[in-house]
Order: structure tokens, then sequence, then C-alpha cells
């Protein structure tokens, strides 16, 4: 019995050994709050190439500029990675044949009836301008009566001369690459490709997708290592300072390890994407466990006949049906955090209640000039002052309904993403098309086109099966053979050489084919079609995106408002649960305490109040402040119960004053966090632990 | 001696030049030439073409194209300017001397007193070939053959100090 506390550490070290493999972490936060309509959407963009893109630009658009974009787009082309270069705005050879091919059924027709004025007018002029004018004006040999124009393609990009820009900040490079946001490892080796060529040059700037995931998840990782590290010193130090007994010391450390690698092995098992944050809070969490233990050696239980202390037994669980509820809760971080919480907190009560009294500890001795405690707030004045606070909160209350804002900060990558996008000539916004078969697709995406005037898909390219036939028969009814002889007729009066226009408007009809062509050749707009179970989708960029998803056959791809239309479901659940554990905590509570009831109910009311009432003044309240009240709830309670039903009231403020500095050891240094989500827990604790603190010394 | 004609290559390269010229356009169409004659400018990344017979100004920097009649910027058709954009970037090509440049564009090669050449991709749209006419190192003559027939001449005269 006196090993066993070391022999369970061993047994969870074996079995987290044996099932290392299937234990992984993930870094990406937003991932953990997508919901499962934009991880479909957010899927089928990256197979289209959308999210696989990577830009790159060089300011200014001198030759020094032109220099450095052929110097880094050689050194692109060495880049596994790398499918595909462009940085010139001229169209593909597949593009411009198709153009050629097609010109008469892709032009604006002038199909209103030429007679010899009209012709001769239109010659005349061309001689003009070719014979007198300041400029060189060709002439179109096939159509000089420019009868035939064709549209200006508004695409995606802007261009100086050949090369293609970033509006007028200078050259663009656009790259398509192998590599999807979710691909780290993939992702970070071609992050380290890209910055090697790009370091050296102080004007050029690159931005993609998955530089967030590889910059974010390398900080977030930084954070989380100087966190623990931070969180373990002090931790170790409270416990040398104050325990002063090595041998349960030891114990204690060994207790937690063995919880929190417990609660890792059953959490990992229960969630696919058991992500890093929750493991971070999980351990700091599982030290506010030594709350038990201090409690316990404080007041002499490993010393004691008792097989229970009804007190703490309380306390956990209170706690336990806390997070025990809100291990349901449908917002995946928080199921995750609560149900590590819930895995290592068992383990280490067990530990700690059971396991301990066999450890044959020495029991705490007591200082005999321990002084007298005095205080004089009555609950009442406590709890009104609380309500008082809580009424101003919630008068003041915002909500920070923005999800991205929990994740790490990337100030600098940021400002480069809004260079590039404030630089942008055409500031439109990339949506999702679907429809049963090709012909559909282009033929929805001319309806967008309708409403959407300066819209970009597939359909600026392809025209819709009914307008293209329409055109056709135009282009059949006309007689093309009667103004081949008239322009001649009229051009011989001009003096023009003889024969010169012969082949004009010698329409072949059977070249006009109104089939969709082949539309990977407009991939290097970013415009491609997925097959996928008996649909095609296609991504298109428009300017209102709110107005083009009125049609039912578009999605959105803004990652904002899906995560917004989450985000307001997430507070959504988290009220309900809340007022579900809140519910269950007082029933506890009123269980425990009694005629004592205001006087433990002041332990979660006054910390509450005055720390939301702090962060209402000063913040916008994300969900995971709203998180760290509840875990601020379950706290107080416990040390509401201790201190309604304590019988040596300087031993139990000792206890909870240790585990009070035990708590901001583990929780209250998450404050020092750069990534909202852990910052956000860390201001509601300290908070919460300083204000249960003061309580504890003023009310009587 | 080598190091100096470098220099003089050099720094001749780093100044603006401004030379006369002749620019005779044959019209197939007609059969026939017409002759203009300006003055132009050359810097290393910018060209402004002044006409004897108009108040037009033509001015090509960085890759646009702007052209002011009495001070006024005319609004030229698109059509219109992407071909001059693309004459006056020749231009600019061909006084950069930068053989990569060059390369990209053009395959090259010398016959007798002048260097002919045949232009890749786009280019090879409008224009068949150029050729190119020196005189003691200097440019002296551009000549442009265009697909439709027409050509168009550019005789560099002196040099204006």
């Amino acid at each position: 019995m006196k090993y066993a506390n070391y022999f369970i550490l061993f047994l969870v070290v074996t079995t987290a050994f044996l099932f290392k493999d299937s234990l992984s972490l993930s870094t990406n936060l937003l991932s953990l709050f997508a919901p499962k309509e934009a991880v479909e959407k957010l899927d089928i963009a990256t197979k289209l190439g959308y999210t696989r893109e990577l830009l790159i630009a060089v300011k200014g658009f001198d030759k020094a500029s032109q220099s450095k974009v052929k110097v880094i787009v050689t050194k692109l082309k060495n880049i596994d990675a790398i499918k595909q270069i462009q940085y010139k705005s001229s169209p593909s050879l597949e593009i411009q044949k198709y153009y050629k091919d097609n010109f008469l059924l892709l032009s604006e027709f002038d199909s209103s009836k030429q007679d010899e004025r009209s012709v001769h007018q239109k010659l005349q002029e061309l001689q003009a301008n070719q014979m007198g004018g300041i400029f060189y004006t060709p002439i179109d040999k096939d159509d000089p009566l420019q009868l035939f124009t064709l549209k200006d393609i508004k695409t995606n990009m802007s261009a100086r001369g050949e090369y293609i820009t970033l509006g007028n900040y200078g050259y663009l490079i656009n790259v398509k690459t192998e590599v999807s946001p979710s691909q780290m490892h993939e992702a970070k080796s071609l992050y380290k490709e890209i910055k090697e060529i790009t370091t050296g040059y102080s004007d050029v700037i690159a931005f993609s997708g998955f530089f967030y995931t590889v910059e974010n998840s390398t900080k977030i990782k930084e954070d989380v290592a100087f966190i623990a590290v931070l969180s373990v010193l002090i931790l170790l130090f409270i416990y040398i300072v104050f325990l002063k007994n090595f041998t349960l010391l030891l114990h204690t450390l060994v207790a937690l390890v063995s919880s929190t690698i417990f609660a890792i092995l059953l959490t990992s098992l229960r969630f696919e994407n058991f992500h890093i944050i929750s493991l971070a809070f999980g351990m700091s969490i599982t030290a506010v466990s030594i709350d038990y233990l201090f409690h316990y050696y404080f007041h002499g239980f490993y010393t004691q006949k008792k097989r229970i202390e009804k007190n703490v037994l309380y306390g956990f669980a209170t706690t336990l049906s806390a997070f025990g509820v809100f291990s349901f809760i449908p917002v995946t971080l928080i199921a995750q955090i609560s149900f590590f919480t819930l895995c290592s907190l068992s383990f280490s009560y067990l530990l700690f209640t059971f396991v301990f009294k066999g450890l044959e500890l020495k029991s705490y001795e007591e200082d005999t000039h321990a002084s007298q405690v005095k205080r004089g707030l009555s609950p009442l004045i406590i709890l009104s002052l609380s309500l008082v606070l809580l009424a101003y909160s919630f008068v003041n209350i915002k909500l920070d309904k923005e999800i991205r804002n929990l994740d790490y900060d990337n100030k600098e990558l940021r400002k480069i993403e809004k260079t590039f996008k404030d630089s942008m000539v055409n500031n439109l916004f990339p949506i999702i098309v679907q429809a049963k078969t090709n012909e559909e697709l282009i033929s929805r995406l001319h309806t967008l086109h309708s409403s959407q005037r300066n819209a970009f898909s597939l359909a600026s390219f392809v025209m819709a099966q009914e307008g293209c036939e329409e055109r056709k028969n135009r282009l059949l009814s006309y007689d093309f053979n009667e103004l081949n002889t008239l322009v001649n007729a009229e051009a011989e009066k001009l003096a023009y050489k003889k024969n010169y226009f012969e082949n004009a408007y010698r329409i072949k009809t059977e070249s006009l084919s109104c089939n969709i062509p082949f539309l990977e050749m407009f991939k290097a707009y970013n415009l491609s079609v997925l097959e996928e179970e008996g649909k095609v989708y296609t991504i298109a960029f428009v300017e209102n995106s709110k107005d083009a998803l009125e049609y039912d056959f578009v999605s959105s791809l803004n990652v904002k408002d899906m995560f917004f239309k989450v985000s307001e479901q997430m507070y959504e659940d988290i009220a309900r649960f809340s007022l579900f554990v809140i519910g269950v905590i007082l029933f506890l509570l009123l269980l425990s305490t009694r005629e004592k009831f205001f006087y433990g109910l002041s332990y979660i009311l006054f910390p509450l109040s005055v720390t939301l009432a702090f962060l209402v003044s000063l913040y916008e309240i994300n969900i995971m402040h709203i998180f760290a009240f509840i875990i601020l709830i379950a706290i107080g309670i416990d040390y509401g119960i201790y201190m309604s039903n304590t019988q040596k009231l300087h031993r139990t403020i000792m206890a909870i004053t240790y585990s009070l500095l035990s708590t901001f050891g583990a929780f209250g240094i998450l404050v020092f966090s750069s990534i909202t989500a852990l910052h956000s827990i860390g201001l509601v604790i300290s908070l919460g632990v300083a204000s249960i603190y003061f309580l504890m010394k003023v009310m009587k | 001696m080598k190091f100096c004609i470098l220099l003089v290559i050099f720094i001749s390269s780093l100044f603006a030049q401004s030379y006369n010229f002749t620019e005779t356009r044959y019209s197939d169409a007609f059969g026939q030439s017409i002759e203009l004659k300006g003055v132009i400018r050359l810097e290393e990344n910018a060209l402004k073409i002044n006409y004897e017979s108009s108040n037009k100004e033509i001015v090509y920097k960085d890759s646009a194209l702007v052209i002011t009649e009495d001070a006024k910027v005319l609004d030229v058709p698109k059509l219109q300017a992407q071909n001059m954009g693309m004459f006056l970037q020749i231009i600019l090509m061909l006084h950069s001397n930068d053989e990569d440049v060059l390369n990209e564009h053009f395959t090259m090669k010398q016959e007798e007193n002048k260097t002919v050449l045949n232009p890749k991709g786009n280019l090879s749209q409008y224009i068949e070939k150029l050729t190119l006419v020196k005189h003691e190192e200097q440019l002296k003559e551009v000549k442009l053959f265009l697909n439709n027939a027409d050509h168009i001449t550019i005789s560099i005269e002196d040099e204006i100090r």
C-alpha cells in the first residue's frame, strides 16, 4: 500500500506508452469551432484549389521589381510542392486557341443591316486612321467593319504590361501549391522554402492560408510550453514553501502526473481532434485538485480513522456535476476541457482520498502562534453588493461573437493579409456554386452574373447553352456573302488594294459549336470544376456575397460569416448548459450547507460579480470568459462548502489560501498567454481567486 | 580600354537620351507609305514621344501608357492602347539591351549587317519579325514586320544633347 501511488503511475505510463500511436494533438483552434457545413464547404474549396493559393508581391513597378519577380519565379520553379506559377497576364495558349476557335460566338455581333453608305463610311474612317492618323491603327482584314467585338473579361487580376499586379502595390506572383492549411507537415516544409526565398528582400511580401497554420501552430506550442514550465515552477515553489514535507510533495506530484496522463488517455480516445489548448487547460485544472489534498492534510484526515470527509466529497460531487454536464455540450473545445477535467479530478480525488490514506504520511503540525481570525462583513451585505455588480454587468455586457479572436493574434501575418486584400483592385468575395451537370452549372453562373455585374466565374469565359444557340442562329441567318461583296466593292472605290478584303466575313458555319469546352483551362484564374457524389461545384467571385446567397445553389465561403452563425449557436448552448449547471450547483449547495446556504452562496456570487463587472467595463465577453466563470463557480462552491461547514476555521482558511495560490499558479498564469482563449481564462480565474481570498478575509 | 568602353555604355544607358527619328509606316491595304518625324526620349524604364505634326505626347512608363494633347489626358481605346503598349515595350526592351529580356521574348540571329528577332509567345500573334540595324554599337534602325503585312520602320537619326 505504501508504494501504491508509484504503482498507479507506472500503470498509467505503461498504458500511455502502449497507446502512444493513437495520441495526437491538434493545434488548429478554429477547427474546434468549425460547424459541419463549414468543414464540408472548406473541403470543397480546398479540392477546387482555392485554399492552396500562395501570393507573393514585389513592391513597385520598375525594372528592378521585374528582375526580382523573375529571380523569385526561377527559385519557385525548383520547389516540388508548387504546381503552377503565374506572373504574366497573357492567357495560356489553350485559352488563346479557345478564343480564336470560338471568336464568332464569344463576341458581341452587330447584326444591323449594312448598306453601301454605312460600309463606305467605315472603310473611309479606316483609311483616314491608317494613312493620316498619328498613331498606327491596324486594319482587321476579316472584320473591317468591326461588327464583332469581344467583351472585356473582368478577371480577378490586374496587370501592367505583361506582368500581373497587386493593384497599385507592385507586381504579383500567383502560385498554386499542393498544400492545404490542414496538411501541417507539408505546409511547414513549403513555408520554410518560401521564407528562404523571400527573406532576402525587404520589399517582398508573401501570404497563404497555410501560413497561419504554420506560424500559429509554432507560436501556440511555444506559448503552451512557456505556460507549462512557468506553471510547474510556481507550483513547485508553492508546494515546497508551504507543505515543507518532501514525501508528501513527491507523492502529490506523482498523483497529479498520473491523473493528467489518465485524463489525456481517456480524452484522446473519446475525441478525434484533441486540441493542445484542451491539454494545457486540463493540466492546469488537474493542479486545482490539490485543493482536496490541502483540505485533507490540514484537517488531519490521513491520520484519522474515517474513510470519507463529507465536505471534500460534497465539493468534489458539485464540481464533478458541473463538468459532467458540460462534457455533453455541443461546443467541442468546452466539451473536451470538461471531459478532461472530469477524468483528471475523479482520478486525483480517488488517489488523494483512498490511496494517500495508505501512504503513512506524517500529519500536519499546527503553528501554535496561529493568529485568530477577525472578520466583519455579513453575508447579506456581500450578497447585496454582488447583486448590484451583477445588475451593472448585465446592463453593460457586450459579447464578442468573432471566434477567430480566440486564436493566437498573429498581428504580423494579419497585416500582410490586409495589405494583399486592400491592394486588390477588384474586391470580390468567393462563393461556391453547385449544380448537377456542367451545363446547369454554367447556366446558374450566368444567372448569378445577371444580378452581380462585376462577378467573375467560368461564365466570364463560357456562354450559357441558350444564349449560345441564340447567337449561333443569328449568325446562321445573316447574309455574310452579300456583305463580303459589298465590302470589296466599296473598298475598290476607296483605292484599297484589289481583293484586300477577299476573305472578309467568310464564316465557317460548321465551326460554330455550343459544346462546353474543357473547363480545366481556366484554372489559372482560380476557376475549376469539382465533380463529387453526383454534383459539380465551382468557385465564383462576387461583389456582394450576401445577395448571392439568396440563390439556393450558392453557399458562402466566408469563414467569418460561418463562424458568426456558429458562435451565436454556441452562446445559446452555453447559456442553456450554464443555467442547468447553476441549478445543479445551487441544489447541491443547499443540500450540503442547509441553513448556511447564503453564506456558501456568497462564495459563488461575489467572485462572479466582481470579475464580471471588471471585465464588462474593459472588454467584450467571449465564450472562454464564460466558460472560465463556470470553473470559477465550481472552485467557489468547494470553498463555500468548506467555509460553511468548517469546525477548525483557521485550518480551513489555510487550506483554502494554499489552494487559491495553487489555482493561481495553475490557472492564473494563463493570463500571460498570447492566445486569447487561454488569456481569457487566466484573467477570469486570477480576478476570481483574488476576490475569493478577499471574501474569506472580510466575511463574518 | 575595354573597361572604358563598358563604362561609356553603362553611363549612356543610365541617363535619359533624346533622339530625332523618322517613322515610316507601310500600309498593305493601300500599298503606300507615310512618313512621320518626331523626337523620342528614352529612360531606363520609360519613354516619351512627340511628333512634329501633332500636339499629342505619348508617355510610356512602368508599363502604363498616357497620351496627352495640350496637357489634357486623352482616352485611348483599349485595343489601340494594347497595340501601342506592345510596340513601345519592344522599343524599351531594345534600348535596355538586356539579353535576358530579349531572349525571353525573341529568338535572335545575325544576318549580314542586321539582327533579326523572331517573336515568341503572344507577340508572335501580331508581329512576324523585327530587324535591327546598328552602327558603331548605336541602334540606327528598327523595322517591325506585322502579321497583316504592314511594316513600320523607325530610323534613329541623331542624339540630341
